[in-house]
């Protein structure tokens, strides 16, 4: 095994938290070295520039690695939800829509409020401002001034187009005298630190090559680089190693380019993997001195998943109103965020309502599950509905359940002979029914908007098995208030080993009822500058020694 | 399975209109390797059928094992609507409409803050201190 130079920090993963950890630390003076079991995506990568795009989004450049298995992916079992995810440098920034809606004070105070879930060991309070510059360092698009939250800075670039769909989804809540507001969406709507404005090309789903959208390989990563991040894309990490102390002292990994064993020395260690990929590490990190897996005394350690509830509408709106361009993300409603008990359950839940696809995506329904009718009748319902379909997701706060778990598999590997991971995961009674709730509401949506067709998804197959594309893994290394019941601390430091810290979507402690990246990317935040002042304290301390 | 049952097959799904072209029409059968393996034997010979028993084979598959038919209904509804005559016939429709996402992208008017700005004042959240225990009771009186 080589060995490399030791270096201040080691990073393991480069999504959008690593991103955001490695440039404020780099910035800092302080070494960083971040692995990434992926390489880079390049812009022609996207299937953007080709006639199959559509295609391509089922098979290559499918969101789920089960079905995309690409050199890079790891293997999720399970039996339930579909893990979704992009393995590569900027993580599945790679392949979302960039929807930036921020968690709400009540998110934060769910032990209080009903006990079903703990409360956070920190509150909204805490995080604002971190929102407010994440929003400035990622690039963000909206309007400030919602009612339905606690107020916020002006986004960095105005609100995206409505356009006419958004319009007359707009009007359908008026009608139903519900809140409504322009989505805020990490993709820019004008020029901004150096990329171009969203073009309405209408391929969200599948990425951003122009990086209009923040695609952290282009928008974060050439900054980090920039600032003295030795990123490394293709390594992936096999364990995290730790001294007879008990403190990390850095991972083995794999070289994807060579077939290598490396070892990479670190006085600190953040993993930052995604709330699969984080505590798959962990667990693969087990030794004599951790024999349940590294962080893991508790066994807390990839329990807690959550992945919102779920339920989704196409909704057909009653002319063509260019559903197929512009950016995913219109409007979002936080109607029925805050818990009423008297709807049958606690926690609340957003809608999101986006755009839909392009031809071939209508014709084989947004969700693929229900395509047009063949034959005869296929041509006229395609001029029914085609540049018509809104899509409505109802997201909710799901309720953390120890049972809904990441753990490895006992049969399966990576391409490298690393353990898959396995997801477990069953809704709870509270989840049931507030997506039984939600399907009410998504009709009464339908409605309001006099749609002459509509397609309720609750994502329920013929057993009665809950199969939700799950985009939000959270909660799995879930931060407390003590080291019984949570893995860190409120800075993301492991309360086993010291030197070690979990800064990712695995971190939270409740789902929200938004799309999660803007609040991950905001505890990325808060945590990374904690790290570089402390850092500079010690350095102060050394010097004055 | 060979070009002609793959178009066959294709025109049974797709059959044209007076705008729409029929799938053999089109440069579909380039694309139609895309169709899963098992379709070849379960659907059997199709292009020597007439109409009406081609129709009524395709159901018949749909029937009997609908996942397989669903893989293929989705292959050959991606690659119809791939086809340059499918996308001009879109455009017929008076829709704008790229074969490829990227570079040219679409017009779309721009946030209008007169227009577009909510004004209708709803919307509430609850302040971090004036978080409170909810009264659960209404749970336990609900028929799970």
């Amino acid at each position: 095994m080589a060995r490399p130079d030791h270096t201040d920090v080691l990073i393991v993963g480069a999504g959008a938290s690593g991103a955001i950890v490695s440039l404020v630390l780099a910035q800092h003076g302080i070494r960083v070295v971040c692995l990434d079991q992926g390489g880079s995506v390049t812009p022609s990568e996207h299937p953007h520039y080709a006639r199959d795009f559509q295609w391509q989004r089922q098979n290559r450049w499918s969101p789920n690695p089960n079905i995309r298995q690409a050199a890079a992916d790891y293997p999720v079992e399970t039996a339930q939800s579909n893990a979704l995810m992009w393995n590569a440098i900027g993580g599945s920034t790679n392949v979302y829509t960039a929807l930036w809606p921020r968690y709400r004070p009540s998110d934060f105070r769910k032990g209080t409020e009903h006990g079903m879930a703990p409360d956070w060991p920190i509150s909204h309070e805490d995080l604002a401002p971190f929102y407010d510059e994440s929003d400035r360092l990622v690039g963000v698009s909206g309007l400030a001034g919602d009612p339905g939250l606690p107020p916020c800075a002006p986004y960095p670039t105005r609100p995206l187009p409505l356009g006419v769909c958004g319009r007359a989804m707009a009007a359908g809540f008026e009608r139903l005298g519900w809140h409504w507001w322009p989505m805020p969406s990490a993709v820019l709507s004008e020029p901004y630190d150096g990329r171009p404005a969203c073009n309405a090309c209408g391929g969200c789903s599948s990425g951003c090559p122009r990086g209009s959208m923040a695609k952290m390989s282009i928008s974060l990563w050439p900054r980090a680089v920039a600032a003295g991040t030795d990123l490394r894309p293709e390594c992936r990490v096999e364990r995290i190693e730790t001294n007879a102390a008990g403190r990390a002292t850095g991972a083995v990994y794999v070289d994807r380019r060579t077939g290598l064993r490396e070892i990479q020395t670190a006085d600190l260690v953040i993993v930052a993997a995604n709330g699969v990929g984080t505590p798959r590490l962990l667990l693969m990190s087990a030794s004599g001195q951790f024999p349940g897996g590294l962080a893991n005394r508790n066994g807390v350690v990839g329990r807690y998943l959550l992945h919102h509830t779920l339920v989704s509408a196409e909704i057909f709106l009653d002319a063509p109103a260019q559903t197929h361009m512009g950016n995913a993300g219109v409007l979002v409603s936080s109607q029925f965020a805050e818990s009423d008990p008297s709807r049958g359950f606690v926690n609340g839940f957003n809608f999101n309502v986006a755009r839909s696809g392009h031809a071939g995506i209508a014709a084989i329904g947004t969700f693929g599950d229900r395509p047009a009718p063949w034959g005869a009748a296929h041509h006229a319902w395609f001029r029914g509905h085609f540049s018509r379909a809104m899509v409505v997701h109802a997201i909710g706060d799901d309720i953390p359940q120890a049972t809904n778990r990441i753990t490895l598999s006992e049969d399966r590997t990576d391409g490298d002979g690393l353990p898959a991971a396995r997801l477990t995961y069953v809704p709870h009674e509270n989840d049931w029914r507030m997506m039984a709730y939600m399907k009410d509401r998504l009709r009464d949506i339908a409605a309001s908007v006099n749609a002459p067709d509509h397609r309720i998804t609750d994502y329920v197959d013929e057993n009665g098995v809950y199969r939700t594309p799950a985009w939000h893994l959270l909660g799995t290394c879930r931060m407390g208030g003590d080291p019984e019941h949570s893995v860190t601390d409120s800075w993301h430091q492991s309360w086993d080993v010291p030197n070690l810290y979990i800064i990712d979507g695995s971190s939270v402690v409740t789902g929200g009822v938004v799309n999660p990246t803007s609040t991950v990317c905001a505890l990325a935040l808060r945590a990374a500058r904690r790290l570089a002042a402390s850092r500079h304290a010690t350095q102060r301390d050394e010097a004055a020694d | 399975m060979d070009g002609q049952d793959k178009l066959a097959f294709a025109d049974v799904l797709l059959p044209g209109d007076d705008l729409f072209p029929r799938a053999s029409e089109t440069g579909i059968l380039a694309m139609l390797d895309r169709l899963p393996a098992g379709i070849a034997p379960a659907l059997g010979p199709l292009a020597t059928l007439e109409a009406d028993a081609r129709v009524a084979r395709v159901g018949q598959l749909q029937a009997e094992n609908p996942a397989l038919f669903a893989d293929a209904q989705k292959a050959v509804y991606l690659a119809y609507y791939e086809q340059p005559e499918v996308i001009a016939a879109i455009r017929a429709m008076g829709v704008p409409y790229h074969s490829v996402l990227l570079p040219e992208g679409y017009d779309i008017a721009p946030f209008d803050p007169l227009i577009d700005t909510p004004r209708h004042g709803r919307g509430a959240w609850v302040p971090t201190g004036n978080v409170r225990p909810l009264d659960l009771a209404p749970l336990t009186r609900r028929e799970v």
